[in-house]
């Protein structure tokens, strides 16, 4: 019985994460780990429909949370304990395409690719100083190059900058 | 019941355990003390997707016949705020796992001037064919190991220099250049 229920847990978490990207655990995950809510933002609504009419180039279903005062949490600066997190919740569906950090400017971006059906679903992380930015798109082929040759750059064009 | 969860445990943990033999695990001790790195990770899977994204034609044409033979690329890239940050001991370590059957050292150019160095090593099988190919590059301030596995022909990386963050190797700034073929 037990067995029985494992394998249709797997399946159903396997199905699941097919069918979404990988967009609501990443966030789930990072909210738990870090004891901190996304931020709401007013219209989110609106500005979801907006970005659904007019997305960046070479992407669309546009999926977007942001996170602020991450800092507040006492493991946010180790990044080894985010490097685990991240590689965790990527589990076996998202494949982790590329991972920067700079202690510098105290960034960090993670680009996950997954092949979901004839599309590619890039999910990007992009952890600043004091909170991050979860964007997940459907994206072609030119996009993801460029996200692998400039990730920093990607980021920032959606939105995902350190201002934000 | 336990039985299973342990084959479960092991069959989803392999895949990781396999990639992490590719490259150095101390290398990643090195990331704690780095101000800036990048971590690639090309494997199979997402090797075939980045091909069907590249172009039929020019140089996107080149690195796309690279990439169809190749099962993975694996880079790791880190930049230190000053110089001493990793020592000779910590990149001989990982060089030195290159002395083992089937490696062979194809090229080593150490600058004294720059006081960088580059070695690239390729795995060979029983047949003489290149199964993988590994680049350490290391700078006073900067450390790049990149591991390609596949079968590669040396000459063709410069196809893929400058792409996926694989440096394009320039070793013609060196006193000193060796060749060694076992």
């Amino acid at each position: 019985m037990n067995a029985r229920l494992l394998a249709v847990l797997l399946v159903a978490s396997a199905a699941g994460f097919a069918g979404d990207g990988g967009f609501d655990r990443v966030v789930k995950a990072i909210e738990s780990h870090y004891g901190v809510k996304r931020t709401h933002i007013p219209f989110m609504g609106v500005a979801n429909f907006a970005l659904k009419m007019k997305h960046p180039s070479g992407t669309s279903e546009f999926q977007l949370a942001v996170f602020d005062n991450l800092d507040s949490s006492p493991v946010y600066r180790d990044l080894a304990d985010r490097d685990r997190l991240m590689q965790t919740v990527a589990g076996s569906g998202l494949h982790p395409l590329i991972v920067t950090h700079s202690r510098r400017d105290a960034q960090s971006t993670y680009i996950f690719a997954a092949d979901v059906g004839k599309s590619t679903v890039m999910l990007l992380a992009a952890f600043q100083r004091d909170g991050a930015t979860i964007v997940q798109v459907k994206a072609d082929g030119s996009t993801l190059l460029k996200a692998l040759e400039d990730p920093e750059g990607t980021a920032e064009s959606m939105g995902a900058d350190a201002d934000q | 019941m336990r039985m299973g969860i342990a084959a479960l445990a092991v069959a989803a943990l392999t895949p990781l355990c396999a990639q992490d033999m590719r490259l150095p695990a101390n290398i990643d001790a090195l990331a704690a003390k780095a101000e800036d790195s990048v971590d690639v990770t090309l494997d199979g899977s997402m090797l075939r997707l980045a091909a069907k994204w590249l172009h039929d034609t020019g140089e996107d044409a080149k690195a796309k016949k690279v990439l169809s033979s190749l099962e993975g690329i694996y880079i790791r890239s880190y930049h230190f705020a000053s110089e001493g940050e990793y020592t000779k001991a910590d990149v001989e370590t990982f060089r030195s796992q290159f002395r083992a059957p089937g490696w062979s050292r194809l090229v080593g150019a150490r600058s004294k001037r720059s006081g960088g160095d580059a070695d690239v090593f390729v795995k060979t099988d029983a047949n003489g064919n290149l199964g993988g190919l590994v680049v350490v590059a290391a700078e006073p301030r900067e450390l790049t190991v990149v591991n390609i596995v596949g079968t590669i022909d040396p000459a063709q990386l410069a196809d893929l220099g400058g792409r996926f963050h694989l440096p394009a190797l320039d070793l013609t700034d060196c006193n000193m250049c060796r060749r060694e073929w076992k």
